[in-house]
């Protein structure tokens, strides 16, 4: 499996697992306001669960336009490869 | 011209009263509910597990159980009120809630991380887990309620303050249905060392002022509204009374003729058949409204259902209004082994209650089968 897709699969597991219903389905191109019903301190609260499902800070990750569970994982991904370049 | 109001439905969560039949027989109930809480103060506690699968996961993580509570009572008394909020102008339906203490439980694990593991570690409901608001805010979320809504912050006054309130704005007009009651959790090491002070800072060690815990909601209608849906009335909410009688501020009042002043507000001519006193447990202030309920109504029955609980603040009153709404609706004294009462008479009930820095409050509760 490579990094971005096991990443991916963190991601939409701790998504499913904060949800918490299985009635909803949670895809890549799920809206995370009008589909999955997230509010903006539900948004802090699940990045908080993928830090520490990743084990690795999130500290300072831009989430304000996150719109869509894809744009977690790019938004992720992207700011693991920048705080790896930091070090 | 002013409307009449009346209390439609019931609902509760307190510890081990699972509906109103146990609600209503909980004199009769042999089960011992207070136990001691801690080496200074005995009170009864709601179990965890009675409430924790009642709320949607996702829901119940960002909530202080007191928020729980009122969410579940708030739903019992809805389903008991047979009100489809669905067919009820929202715009025209508020929310009353009386708390005290906000959402400790909650607090003090977040507090705990914060010290721990640091800020990153504390959860981000913390703030709107903990605030008195919440079970507001909560409720009407939940139910899209747009109408004049309040939260009310005043000792083991609150729920009768709010229930007051909530009539009032039915009464003039502003709404048509209210949801109003009160909320507390005192089950929390924070909370609980609080208020073991109390009988200390009243000059009573050894008096027996218990805890407990819980939330009890009411619907309140307009009269006409109600009868004209077929509603079911326990009970039409009469005058409400308030006033101060000042103390130090961890002190409740014990001046007799405040609680004459209060309880003539609020009866005017009315003579009332049963008083459900505050009687929280504290020998001078327990005397003084003693006096004071024999001098303004000396025929009354004395009655005290919270005996049994202990002092639920936020929720008690609202437990007190329930359970006057229960007499008058069933023409009948609150079961007790020693009761020899004649079952007839019950046609108004004063509800009285109290506040530390001198709050007194007396609301009365009117038979609402008769137009």
């Amino acid at each position: 499996m490579s990094a971005p897709e096991s990443l991916k699969t963190v991601i939409m597991e701790t998504l499913i697992e904060f949800i918490g219903d299985p009635s909803k389905t949670v895809t890549e191109d799920s809206l995370l306001e009008e589909d999955l019903e997230f509010d903006s301190t539900e948004l802090i609260s699940v990045i908080v669960d993928i830090e520490k499902s990743l084990g690795t800070s999130l500290q300072g990750i831009k989430y304000a336009n996150m719109k869509t569970v894809a744009d977690i994982v790019t938004g992720v991904g992207a700011f693991l490869n920048e705080s790896a370049e930091v070090v | 011209m002013e409307r009449n109001v009346v209390i439609t439905g019931i609902g509760l969560v307190l510890p081990q009263i699972q509906s109103l039949e146990d609600l209503w027989n909980l004199q009769l109930d042999e089960t011992a509910r207070i136990e001691p809480l801690s080496d200074r103060v005995a009170g009864s506690r709601i179990n965890p597990d009675e409430i924790s699968k009642r709320l949607p996961p996702r829901l119940s993580k960002k909530l202080d159980v007191f928020t729980k509570y009122a969410l579940i009572a708030t739903e019992a008394a809805l389903a008991d009120a047979d009100l489809d909020l669905d067919e009820t102008d929202t715009e025209r339906c508020g929310v009353f809630v009386g708390n005290c203490f906000g959402g400790w439980q909650f607090t003090e694990k977040e507090l705990r991380n914060l010290h721990l593991a640091g800020p990153r570690a504390v959860s981000p409901f913390q703030a709107t887990s903990w605030f008195p608001a919440a079970p507001q805010g909560q409720i009407t979320i939940k139910y899209g309620l747009k109408g004049f809504s309040k939260t009310f912050m005043a000792d083991r006054m609150s729920s009768v303050v709010s229930i007051a309130a909530a009539a009032s704005k039915i009464r003039s007009g502003i709404l048509d249905v209210a949801i109003a009651g009160g909320t507390e959790s005192t089950n929390t090491d924070m909370v609980r060392t609080g208020l073991e002070m109390i009988p200390t800072a009243n000059g009573e060690d050894d008096s027996e002022f218990d805890l407990s815990e819980g939330s009890v909601f009411v619907i309140l209608e307009d009269e006409d509204l109600a009868r004209a849906r077929g509603a079911r009335i326990y009970a039409r909410v009469g005058e409400f009374s308030s006033v101060n009688s000042p103390c130090a501020a961890d002190v409740y009042p014990k001046n007799r003729d405040s609680y004459v002043r209060v309880m003539r507000e609020a009866i005017g001519n009315e003579k009332p058949d049963v008083v459900l006193s505050d009687a929280c447990g504290l020998a001078e202030c327990d005397a003084s409204e003693r006096d004071a309920i024999g001098q303004v109504l000396p025929n009354a029955t004395i009655m005290h259902p919270k005996d049994r609980l202990g002092h639920s603040f936020g929720a008690e009153g609202a437990l007190d209004i329930s359970m006057a709404c229960l007499m008058l609706h069933k023409s009948e004294m609150m079961p007790k082994s020693d009761s020899t009462d004649n079952h007839s008479k019950i046609n108004s009930i004063l509800v009285n209650t109290a506040a530390m820095g001198g709050g007194l409050a007396s609301l009365v509760l009117q038979k609402g089968d008769t137009q």
